[in-house]
């Protein structure tokens, strides 16, 4: 009747990144989406060596920022971001872009199916999300 | 009423399913398609209740009810 699981979540899905990079402050005119990844740039306007599929441009990242992107490697999405901007968007910011994009996930999944949800926190301030099925 | 609670850990991979209320394995057929969505899934720990088979009893008034075997 009942079960826990815990569940390790894999982002693969650019529709739930890009609604997860919109609840972290970039809304959609601030991304770009390419079916074929596109060359990320430095501060300098330097071609860097990375490409990426969603790209956060530099001028919208920070002063003196180089391009935020993320590629998409055998289905999975890999960050890419400069040394420089880890200050700002280090390991803290992923973790709670990714935790958002779980968030998403589960939504863009349960309005597929016409499923209502209610999305609230616990009382660890944990995003959560409940499902009432009659 | 059944109810599935999803919580998600701020460490951007952890997503812990809870399932209420649903009947044999229900709550694995149903929600299945969450975890699959979501990532890989790790160890199901199922609650007492996943074993209980409904047993049908019938009362001294002849009444049909249905009562857990736990």
């Amino acid at each position: 009747m009942s079960h826990y699981v815990q569940i390790v979540t894999a982002i693969k899905d650019q529709k739930a990144l890009v609604r997860a990079l919109d609840r972290m402050g970039f809304g959609k005119h601030k991304v770009e989406l390419h079916d074929t990844p596109q060359n990320l740039y430095g501060y300098q306007g330097d071609v860097r060596s990375q490409k990426a599929h969603i790209i956060l441009r530099r001028n919208y990242v920070g002063h003196a920022s180089n391009d935020i992107g993320f590629e998409r490697v055998n289905g999975l999405y890999v960050a890419h971001i400069s040394e420089y901007d880890q200050g700002c968007y280090g390991s803290d910011w992923q973790k709670r872009l990714f935790t958002y994009y779980g968030v998403e996930k589960a939504k863009l999944e349960l309005e597929k199916q016409g499923t209502e949800y209610v999305e609230d926190m616990d009382t660890e301030g944990r995003p959560r999300i409940r499902i009432s099925i009659s | 009423m059944a109810e599935i609670i999803l919580t998600f850990e701020w460490d951007g991979k952890t997503v812990n399913k809870e399932t209420k209320g649903f009947t044999g394995n229900d709550c694995v057929k149903k929600t299945k398609f969450l975890e699959d969505a979501l990532g890989t899934a790790g160890t199901r720990k199922l609650k007492a209740e996943y074993y209980a088979e409904p047993t049908n009893l019938t009362s001294e008034s002849g009444t049909e009810r249905t009562k857990s075997k736990y």
